[in-house]
């Protein structure tokens, strides 16, 4: 970090500092020390504590990868449905080729797609940056749109896939076929008597890209030069900051647990046979 | 009948990136990193077949190289990926108990981490080499693959003639070999071929990011990354890798789900 002007002492002092100089299991416990008192470290580029920064990345990662979620959830669920009621037709063709190339898409590449339709030529949505909602609500709305797209878009496709593959599994069971003769209209029985059995796959999946998605976010920040969690820690492994990676990685896998915590009792919601002791 | 088609299709496609990636940069006539000031941000023409990128360097020339370096760290990872995750599979499926609980440890420790960020992470406590972005990708899908080895090693294990090779005094290496591995090559062959597709999505994803091969190695994903300061100038900067990767990915991703159904039907969902 000091390039050409290091010297031994002042390698030495630095080391110290940082404690480089312990074995590694002993810099592991000061870290879990740093941990338990708050800091979780200090960022060897802007001195300040790990968690100073993180708290501050947060906002903005949280409203993309919620939104992003959102908006996945609710295309891909539809797009998937239509594709499995309508099997075998033009409907379920062009919603499966979407799909299929919505998986091998890129997400910068949709990225710049995006902006360059929307930003450059049709001027609707400025191109990059962020506003926080809570400053500016319309302006924040404005910045968000199109990395919240970029994300959903590219999410959906296998929110899709899973939808189409589960409700298919379903549509063939018995129950089904009972609920037609009664009468039932046929929305009602793919809502009710389809789509809630097909849910626990379909929220077991999405339940996972949330998981995923607060570090999945990476590429869309970079794109759209949002100062959120994926900019902080391309930025600290860019730089070498070493201790803010590792309250990065801590914070993804914080929220990893905690979302699969949360979909092992939402299990218990769609399917009462599911008790947790 | 019309599935057929479209297999061909996308075999078609596959074969010619792989000759195009192979060759391609033998027969080369301009020099990718060949810059031309006085020519830079020219649109497609006769002479520069996709224009010109900010420097003047010629955009088709830097994608045949970059679809080489596409095609080597894609298939090297997964390569990587493969022995890596059925060794470990084996083990742990096999041998079992607390062998077996501390590999899934492991293995729960890596899902924890989201897959992008965990491969920025390697490449930035290895440096950033070639050889390192493969290890990285690789490593991300080691412990996917190990998982679905695990579970079929689980069920191969119970089988009568595993107990008639051990009654036979087979060693445990020869077991492992013979009768199991060689009962999951299909599995492991369609899984690491879906696989091949989202290798380049992350390598260009890397690169894309600065994260990837160095700055003298072509690759798609820094050509969409210098792309992004001329995107209103020179939109043909952008299409150019961004369509290359999405087709040859989109190919890739077909041909994967094809072999999964006729090798081994029982993945879907994993892949």
């Amino acid at each position: 970090m000091l390039g050409e002007r290091i010297t031994p002492q002042l390698e030495q002092e630095l080391k110290k500092l940082y404690a480089l100089d312990r074995p590694i299991y002993e810099q592991y416990i000061i870290w879990l020390k740093q941990i338990l008192k708050g800091t979780w470290g200090v960022s060897i580029r802007s001195q300040r504590p790990v968690l100073a920064s993180i708290t501050s990345a947060l906002e903005p990662s949280l409203f993309l990868a919620f939104g992003g979620w959102i908006l996945s959830f609710v295309i891909g669920v539809g797009t998937g449905l239509i594709a499995a009621v309508y099997r075998n037709t033009w409907r379920d063709y062009i919603a499966s080729t979407l799909a299929f190339i919505g998986l091998a898409i890129p997400q910068f590449f949709l990225g710049l797609l995006l902006m360059l339709l929307f930003a450059f030529y049709l001027k609707i949505f400025p191109p990059t940056g962020y506003v926080s909602p809570f400053t500016n609500a319309l302006e924040a709305v404005k910045r968000l749109v199109l990395p919240t797209l970029t994300i959903g878009l590219t999410m959906a496709a296998m929110v899709a896939r899973i939808t189409r593959s589960s409700v298919l599994e379903v549509i063939k069971e018995d129950y089904v076929k009972t609920a037609r003769a009664k009468g039932l209209p046929e929305i009602r029985v793919i809502l009710r008597h389809v789509l809630k059995p097909a849910m626990i796959t379909i929220v077991t999946v999405s339940g996972l890209q949330l998981g995923y998605l607060l570090g999945g976010v990476v590429v869309v920040e970079n794109i759209y030069a949002i100062p959120g969690l994926g900019s902080l820690i391309v930025n600290a492994a860019f730089l070498g900051d070493y201790p803010m990676v590792q309250g990065c990685v801590l914070i993804f896998a914080i929220w990893f647990v905690l979302i699969n915590v949360f979909v092992d009792m939402f299990y218990a919601v769609l399917d009462p046979r599911i008790q947790y002791e | 009948m019309k599935k057929n088609k479209l297999n061909l299709i996308n075999l078609g496609i596959v074969g010619i990136f792989i000759i195009w990636a192979t060759f391609g940069p033998l027969f080369l006539q301009t020099d990718p990193t060949k810059v031309d000031i006085s020519n830079r941000l020219c649109p497609p023409n006769l002479k520069h077949p996709l224009g010109t990128d900010q420097l003047g360097r010629d955009i088709f020339s830097r994608l045949t190289h970059g679809a080489r370096l596409s095609l080597i760290v894609s298939l090297f990872a997964v390569l990587f990926a493969t022995f890596l995750g059925s060794v470990v599979g084996l083990i742990a499926g096999y041998q079992g108990g607390w062998v077996d609980s501390l590999i899934a440890r492991i293995l729960d420790i890596m899902f924890s981490v989201p897959s992008i960020v965990l491969a920025i992470t390697l490449v930035a406590f290895l440096g950033n080499t070639v050889l390192n972005v493969i290890i990285a990708i690789g490593v991300v899908y080691t412990p996917q693959i190990a998982r679905v080895i695990r579970s079929h090693v689980l069920k191969i294990k119970t089988e009568d003639y595993i107990l008639a090779a051990k009654a036979l005094g087979c060693s445990t290496f020869r077991i492992l070999t013979i009768h199991v591995f060689r009962n999951i090559t299909s599995t492991l062959l369609a899984l690491s071929t879906g696989y091949l597709g989202a290798a380049i999505i992350y390598e260009a994803t890397l690169s894309f990011l600065g994260m990837g091969v160095p700055l003298t190695v072509q690759s798609w994903g820094r050509m969409l990354s210098e792309a992004r300061g001329y995107l209103a100038l020179a939109p043909w900067m952008v299409l150019a890798p961004g369509l290359a990767i999405t087709i040859v990915v989109l190919s890739f991703n077909f041909l994967g789900d094809y072999l999964r159904d006729v090798l081994d039907p029982k993945l879907r969902g994993y892949v």
